[in-house]
């Protein structure tokens, strides 16, 4: 298998938790949300951050406005967290919890040739 | 109000305005202002900051992947195009191959128009009247001649950006020869195959009644052969046109196995329909009317029906060459902005007032 590729789509299923986690510590504009999520293991590259906002505010998980920054010389485009993200998070950050201690579980189990205690475990 | 960007990412946002040309203009120019923005305060490690960007046609792509445009706008044609395209897809990409070029193809036309219009009151009269003191090799060679070089100038305006469209030199000739090569033995090929098959028809003692009919559709059925096989070349012809040795005769028949359906559905469309209206125009002028005005009148309508066909055709083999060699379609003229950068900022800005929520500018929050 192909480990670039299985790294892609799993930073791919990670970056929208990681920027709406952004943005639930208030609005902030794209090169904001990238530093802030700095340490995010390379989930988010400047590459895949505006098409990925570009998405979230087209299914209504965000929504932005444009403002004149005293710093800057171009117009910002500012983003945040709208009611449905605001739901969102929340029920995402759960799961995401969830998920990570299953499949974190999964693996120490099987280091420790526990294969067996794994099966039929689900997460809801 | 100036950014002054690096050249390098002036550069990149050009490629990325060009290759966002199927989004709405303001949406459009909201992702360039926003990725100036990023551009501008990343300014002193840009060319890492261009690097982690990606190439702008990928970028581009993630764009309308990720739903900018409404999902509206037809997909982004790329390099390697899919073997299996719809005709609505052939269509807009051949229309976004003319808008890259379109003044250029204005000339083009007079050209052909003026030189088809008169070339076909010449034969229309000397095919009525054979005594004339002209005689028709000659008019065939000085139409052929100059639609040669006029095909090979839109090939040059469509797929080159060097300036020498008109220019007559080795490539010219290469194109001609290579053209006509091709054309002779085209139909040399169905002649051949139709005496053939008349000959079959002799020996095998078929009615003579039948046999007009059959050679007939022997001969239609090589020269559509002999058609098909011609679409095959034609990226060929083309890179012969613009001076593209990478694109043999051997890469010509391979890149366009897999395409033929999306070209043939083109020149179905496209092409054809002209054809046979071309065909009708010159039966009538030569077999219907007396000779007169009439021919004069038959002539200007071929040579505009004449001309759009051998436009549809030039549009269709320069999208057909791209698909080929992988060669990026180009923005619409009309999209590129002539215009110094600030001044897209400011015309931007003013646009803002569409995009912003609330519509005036609100205050930064921090």
């Amino acid at each position: 298998m192909d480990i670039n590729s299985w790294q892609s789509q799993l930073r791919k299923g990670a970056a929208e938790l990681v920027v709406l986690s952004v943005l639930k510590g208030g609005e902030r504009y794209g090169l904001d949300i990238l530093e802030q999520a700095g340490g995010s293991g390379g989930v988010l590259s400047d590459g895949t951050l505006y098409p990925l906002l570009t998405r979230l505010e087209r299914e209504g998980k965000l929504e932005a406005r444009w403002a004149m920054a005293d710093d800057a010389k171009v117009p910002r485009k500012y983003y945040r967290l709208s009611d449905e993200g605001e739901a969102m998070i929340g029920e995402m950050q759960r799961l995401w919890h969830e998920f990570s201690a299953f499949v974190s579980g999964a693996i120490e189990e099987s280091r420790h040739g526990k294969r067996t205690a794994v099966r039929g475990r689900t997460i809801s | 109000m100036e950014s002054a960007l690096p050249s390098a990412a002036e550069r990149y946002l050009e490629r990325l305005e060009r290759a966002l040309w199927a989004l709405p203009s303001e949406e459009r120019e909201a992702i360039l202002l926003e990725l100036r923005g990023h551009l501008a305060a990343r300014r002193a490690s840009a060319d890492e900051t261009i690097a982690a960007l990606g190439p702008p046609e990928r970028l581009a792509q993630d764009f309308l992947a990720a739903g900018a445009g409404g999902g509206g706008p037809a997909a982004l044609p790329e390099a390697g195009t899919p073997r299996r395209l719809s005709l609505h897809s052939v269509l807009s990409q051949v229309l976004a191959t003319w808008r890259g070029s379109r003044e250029g193809l204005f000339a083009v036309g007079g050209v052909l128009l003026t030189v088809l219009i008169a070339s076909d009151w010449a034969l229309f009269t000397l095919a009525l009247k054979p005594d004339g003191a002209l005689p028709a090799w000659t008019v065939m060679v000085g139409r052929t001649g100059a639609v040669l070089i006029a095909l090979c100038a839109a090939y040059r305006l469509l797929l080159a950006s060097n300036g020498r469209a008109w220019a007559v030199d080795l490539s010219t000739v290469r194109f001609m020869g290579g053209t006509l090569g091709v054309l002779v033995l085209s139909a040399a090929g169905a002649v051949a195959v139709t005496r053939a098959a008349t000959t079959g028809l002799d020996a095998a003692g078929i009615a003579e009644g039948a046999l007009p009919g059959i050679r007939a559709a022997v001969a239609f059925l090589a020269l559509a052969a002999a058609a098909f096989l011609l679409l095959r070349i034609q990226p060929w012809l083309a890179a012969l046109a613009v001076e593209r040795r990478d694109l043999g005769l051997r890469d010509s028949w391979r890149g366009t196995r897999g395409r033929m359906a999306a070209i043939a559905k083109g020149w179905a469309v496209l092409v054809l329909p002209l054809y046979l209206l071309h065909f009708l125009l010159s039966y009538a002028a030569v077999k219907l009317f007396p000779l007169g005005v009439a021919q004069l009148a038959f002539a200007g309508l071929d040579g505009i029906v004449s001309t759009a066909m051998a436009l549809a055709a030039a549009l269709l083999n320069a999208t057909a060459f791209r698909w080929v060699t992988g060669d990026p379609t180009p923005a619409p003229t009309p999209f590129r902005s002539e215009q110094p950068r600030a001044d897209l900022i400011e015309a931007a800005r003013i646009r803002l007032g569409q995009l912003a929520r609330p519509p005036e500018l609100g205050a930064a929050p921090h």
